[in-house]
C-alpha cells in the first residue's frame, strides 16, 4: 500500500457509533438532488455509498478506504478519477455499468445499482441498467481551500465518525471488516 | 466475509421449518431481523425521544454529545418517560382484555349472550366472596350481574373500595403501597395518568415517573386477575389434562384451524361449533375431520381448558402456516406478526381477524361479537372448510416429533391436588417441603419469544439448571409454549430433570392425586394473563407464614421478552416484592439512574428488583442466589 498512505479516507470508531444509520441517510441525501423530506414525499429510493454493520457487539461502517485502486485500473470507461486529496471518485454520470471496478475491489466496496428505467415505447425488451457507487467523501462538497465536508462525519451524533490520513486506521476499518 | 449461521431456534419442528420456508422462499422473523441489523443503538438504550414534534432528540451516552433533548429533558427523565409509556400500553392491553370479558359476564346475566354460560359456579361464589358480594339466597344469575357490575366498576371508580385490588393484593404488602402513595384509584384513569405525566413539559422527575410506573402495575395485576377469574366463570378452571405440543400435531388428513391471539372469548366458540360441522369436513375429504390447534395464549387457554393441542408459541406462529397444512388462522388480539398474512399468501391458508379493534391489514375480517357468537363462529369454520380444497399436497410437511404436555394446572388445580396430601390444610405440605429444603423455591417463568436471543433456548436450559437444585417451576404464556414443546411438563421430565427433593415431593403429590407418578417438571398455570393465579398461590403462602411476598424463596423470570405486556408484567412482580430475571437487555441503560433504581434501588422500599443476565446458566446461579438469601432471612 505504498502509495495510498497519503489518500484520505473514512473511518467509524465502533466503540462510539450507536448503529443508528444515520450517516447512511445523510450519504444518501449528499449524493442526490433531493432534501429527505421532499425524498421521502415523492417515494424515492435514495441510495448510501456506506452501509451500517455489526460485528459481533459492536457497530462501525462499511465503506471504501481509498486504497491503491484496482477499480482505477480496471474501469475502461474512464469514468474513475483520482483527486487530488487521494479520493477515488466515480462520475456517475458517465459510468456505463460494467461491473470491471466492482470485480477489481478488494474490499467489497463498490455496490452496483439498478438504475430505475422508464418502459421502452418501441417495444423492445427492457434493459437492466447499472451503475457502480462508492464513497467519495462527499467530493463534490469540497471546499476553495480544499476541505472536505462528508456528510456522514457532520450527520453523525455521536462524533464517531472522522477523515483521516492515519493508515493504521485503515488496517483497522479492514480487519475489523474481516480483511 | 464469511460468518457462521446463527442458530435461530432449538425447537426441532421449528428448524425444519425455518428450512421448509427457505425452500418455499417465505420469509420468516428471523430473515427480517438479519435484515434489520444492526438496530438503533439510541433506540436499544431508551435514549431517543419522541414524545414532541421538535424532536426527534437522542443523547448520546459515548461521546462529545448531546446530554439533553431540546426542552433539555436529560438521559434519565427520557428514559423514564419511555419506560413509563410502554407500561401504560401493556396495562392497556390487559384492562381491554379484562374489560371485553366483564362486559360478556354482564350481556350474560342479562340474557343477551347466548352462545356463554356460567361454567363453574363455584369459581362464581369464590369470585363473589372475595369482591365481597352477598351471595346468600341469591340466584347464580344475580350474582354473576354483582360481579360483572362490580368489575365494570372498577374500570372507573372513583369513589368507595377498589374491589379487585382488594382481592389481589395481600395487606402488607397494600400498606407499604399507601405508604408510598402509590395506591391507584380504579383501572382506567391510572394509564390515562401514567400517559399524561409523560406529556411535553410535564413531569421530568425520574423518580416519580417510575412510582407512576408502579402505580399502574398495581392497576394491571389486580386487572390481570379479573381477566383471568372472569374466564374461569364462563368457561370454567382449568383441570390437568393431557395434552400435546408442537408443531407436529397439526393433521394431515384433518381441516387444521389455529386459533391465535390471547382472548378465550371467540375460540372457545369456535371450538363448539367446530365440534357440531365434523361431518361436513370428511364429506370433503378430510378423513380426520376439523382439528383444532392452538398458537400463543389463545392456545394456552385452549390446552389448559380443553387439552386442545398446542401448535407454536410467539416465534413459530409464521411456522404454522408454512407447513402448509393449515386452513385458517382465527386470530383476535395481541402478539399476532402483521406477517401472518403475507405468509398465509404463500399458501392456501385464509387469515381472519375478528375483533374490530384489531383488525389485521389484508386478511379476512369477520366481526366477532358475544351477542352473535354463534354465527359468527360458524362463518370463519367455514371459510376453512372452504379453505381445504385449495391445499396444495405438495406443500404440506407437518413435522413428526409431537409432544405430550400436562396442562392445566390454576391455582385451584394445584390446592386440589395439595388437599390429597393433606385435606385441613392443604398449603402446609408445600410449606413444610419448602422449609425442609426439599424444595429450594419456586421460579415463575413467563414472558415471550425475542429474536435477540434463540428461540426458546433460555427456558429449556434455565428450566433444566434450576430443577436439578430443587426449585418448582411453574410457566405461563410463551414461556410455558416452549416447556411443553420440549416435554418438560410430563412426568418423564420430573424423572429426568428434577432433584431429589423435588423429586420426592412432586412424586408425593402426584401419587396422592391419584395420577400414577409425579407432578410434571413444569407446572402449566396458563396463559400470559394467568400470571395472577400464581400470585394468588404465592399470597396463600406468604399469608400463612404471617410474612410479606418480598420475604418468600420465590422468583420471576422472562428472559426472552420483548412485548409491553410482559414489561408491565415484570414490573408488577418486582413491585409486589418479588426478583425478576430478564433475559434480553432492557431499553433503559442509556439512564443511569433508572437502571440503577430498577436493579437496586427499588429493592430497597419494595423487596423486588429487576435482574438483568442474558447468559441463562449464570441467570439461574443468580436466581438461586436470590433464593438462598430468602431462605437465609427467613431462617430455613
Amino acid at each position: 500500500m505504498s502509495d495510498v498512505v497519503d489518500n484520505i479516507f473514512i473511518y467509524t470508531d465502533p466503540e462510539r457509533c450507536m448503529g443508528c444509520h444515520s450517516c447512511e441517510l445523510a450519504c444518501a441525501m449528499s449524493h442526490s438532488s433531493y432534501d429527505f423530506n421532499s425524498a421521502v414525499l415523492a417515494g424515492v429510493v435514495l441510495i448510501p455509498r456506506n452501509k451500517v454493520i455489526a460485528i459481533k457487539n459492536q457497530t462501525t461502517t462499511a465503506q471504501c478506504v481509498q486504497c491503491e485502486a484496482p477499480c482505477l485500473d480496471a474501469c475502461k470507461s474512464n469514468c474513475m478519477t483520482r483527486e487530488a486529496v487521494g479520493v477515488i471518485k466515480i462520475d456517475e454520470e458517465k459510468c456505463i455499468g460494467c461491473k470491471l471496478c466492482f470485480k477489481a475491489c478488494t474490499y467489497d466496496s463498490i455496490t452496483m445499482v439498478e438504475i430505475p428505467q422508464e418502459e421502452p415505447t418501441d417495444g423492445k425488451k427492457k434493459r437492466k441498467k447499472l451503475k457502480a457507487f462508492k464513497c467519495d467523501l462527499c467530493f463534490d462538497r469540497i471546499d476553495v481551500d480544499g476541505s472536505l465536508h462528508s456528510a456522514c462525519v457532520e450527520a453523525c451524533p455521536t462524533d464517531a465518525i472522522i477523515i483521516t490520513r492515519d493508515n493504521s486506521y485503515r488496517i483497522k476499518s479492514l480487519s475489523l471488516r474481516g480483511y | 466475509m464469511l460468518e457462521t449461521p446463527r442458530i435461530k431456534t432449538v425447537d426441532i419442528s421449528a428448524q425444519k421449518m425455518i428450512f421448509k420456508a427457505e425452500l418455499d422462499k417465505v420469509e420468516t422473523a428471523w430473515d427480517r431481523y438479519d435484515a434489520m441489523q444492526p438496530q438503533c443503538g439510541f433506540g436499544e438504550t431508551g435514549l431517543c425521544c419522541r414524545v414532541c414534534w421538535k424532536g426527534p432528540c437522542r443523547i448520546d451516552p459515548l461521546g462529545n454529545g448531546p446530554k439533553k433533548g431540546i426542552c433539555g429533558a436529560d438521559a434519565d427523565t427520557i428514559v423514564a418517560r419511555n419506560l413509563l409509556r410502554s407500561l401504560c400500553v401493556g396495562a392497556s392491553a390487559h384492562t381491554e382484555h379484562a374489560r371485553h370479558i366483564a362486559h360478556t359476564l354482564y350481556a350474560l346475566s342479562e340474557n343477551e349472550a347466548p352462545a356463554y354460560a356460567i361454567k363453574d359456579e363455584h369459581k362464581l361464589l369464590d369470585v363473589a366472596k372475595r369482591l365481597k358480594i352477598d351471595t346468600e339466597g341469591r340466584s347464580i344469575t344475580e350474582i354473576a350481574k354483582e360481579v360483572a357490575s362490580v368489575s365494570l366498576e372498577d374500570f372507573a371508580r372513583f369513589h368507595g373500595e377498589f374491589r379487585w385490588l382488594n382481592a389481589v393484593i395481600n395487606p402488607l404488602r397494600k400498606a407499604k403501597f399507601e405508604a408510598l402513595g402509590i395506591m391507584p384509584q380504579n383501572l382506567d384513569s391510572v394509564v390515562v395518568n401514567g400517559l399524561a405525566r409523560t406529556h411535553v413539559g410535564s413531569e421530568s422527575d425520574p423518580l416519580n415517573l417510575l412510582l407512576a410506573g408502579a402505580r399502574v402495575a398495581i392497576a394491571d395485576v389486580s386487572t390481570m386477575a379479573m381477566g383471568t377469574e372472569l374466564s374461569d366463570i364462563l368457561f370454567g378452571t382449568p383441570q390437568p389434562t393431557m395434552t400435546t405440543a408442537n408443531l407436529s400435531v397439526l393433521k394431515k388428513d384433518a381441516i387444521n384451524i389455529a386459533l391465535h391471539g390471547h382472548n378465550p372469548l371467540l375460540c372457545e366458540i369456535v371450538c363448539d361449533v367446530a365440534a357440531t360441522m365434523n361431518d361436513e369436513a370428511k364429506r370433503l375429504g378430510a378423513s380426520e375431520g376439523i382439528n383444532i390447534v392452538g398458537v400463543c395464549c389463545t392456545g394456552n387457554e385452549l390446552m389448559m381448558r380443553h387439552g386442545i393441542p398446542l401448535a407454536a408459541n410467539y416465534l413459530s406462529q409464521e411456522l404454522t402456516i408454512i407447513t402448509g397444512a393449515v386452513e385458517a388462522m382465527i386470530v383476535d388480539t395481541q402478539c399476532i406478526m402483521p406477517a401472518v398474512v403475507e405468509t398465509a399468501n404463500n399458501y392456501h391458508t385464509v387469515v381472519i381477524s375478528t375483533l374490530d379493534d384489531n383488525k389485521m391489514a389484508g386478511a379476512t375480517h369477520i366481526s366477532f361479537h358475544p351477542e352473535t357468537a354463534i354465527e359468527g363462529a360458524r362463518k370463519i369454520v367455514q371459510l376453512a372448510l372452504d379453505a381445504y380444497s385449495r391445499r396444495d399436497p405438495n406443500k404440506v410437511d407437518i413435522p413428526t416429533n409431537t409432544q405430550k404436555a400436562i396442562g392445566g394446572f390454576s391455582y385451584e388445580a394445584i390446592i386440589a391436588a395439595l388437599q390429597m396430601v393433606d385435606k385441613e390444610n392443604p398449603i402446609k405440605p408445600l410449606i413444610d417441603n419448602i422449609v425442609n429444603g426439599n424444595i429450594q423455591g419456586v421460579v415463575l417463568f413467563g414472558g415471550c419469544n425475542n429474536t435477540r436471543v434463540v428461540h426458546d433456548y433460555n427456558y429449556i436450559t434455565m428450566t433444566k439448571e434450576l430443577a436439578k437444585r430443587n426449585v418448582l417451576v411453574l410457566a405461563t404464556g410463551c414461556a410455558a409454549g416452549a416447556l411443553a414443546k420440549f416435554g418438560f411438563m410430563t412426568q418423564q421430565a420430573t424423572e429426568d430433570y428434577a432433584g431429589d427433593g423435588l423429586k420426592t415431593v412432586l412424586t408425593a403429590i402426584g401419587q396422592a392425586a391419584g395420577i400414577g407418578g409425579p407432578l410434571p417438571l413444569v407446572l402449566n398455570m396458563g396463559s400470559c394473563v394467568d400470571n395472577t393465579r400464581a400470585v394468588r398461590l404465592a399470597n396463600e403462602i406468604a399469608n400463612t407464614l404471617g410474612v410479606d411476598l418480598d420475604s418468600l424463596p420465590v422468583c420471576v423470570s422472562a428472559p426472552e421478552l420483548m412485548s409491553e405486556k410482559a414489561q408491565i408484567i415484570g414490573t408488577w412482580a418486582t413491585v409486589l416484592g418479588l426478583p425478576v430475571h430478564i433475559g434480553i437487555v432492557p431499553q433503559i441503560i442509556g439512564s443511569p439512574f433508572v437502571t440503577s433504581f430498577l436493579t437496586q434501588g427499588i429493592e430497597e422500599t419494595l423487596g423486588g428488583k429487576f435482574i438483568v443476565e442474558v447468559d441463562p446458566i449464570e441467570a439461574a446461579n443468580k436466581l438461586y442466589t436470590e433464593i438462598q438469601k430468602r431462605r437465609q432471612k427467613l431462617g430455613i
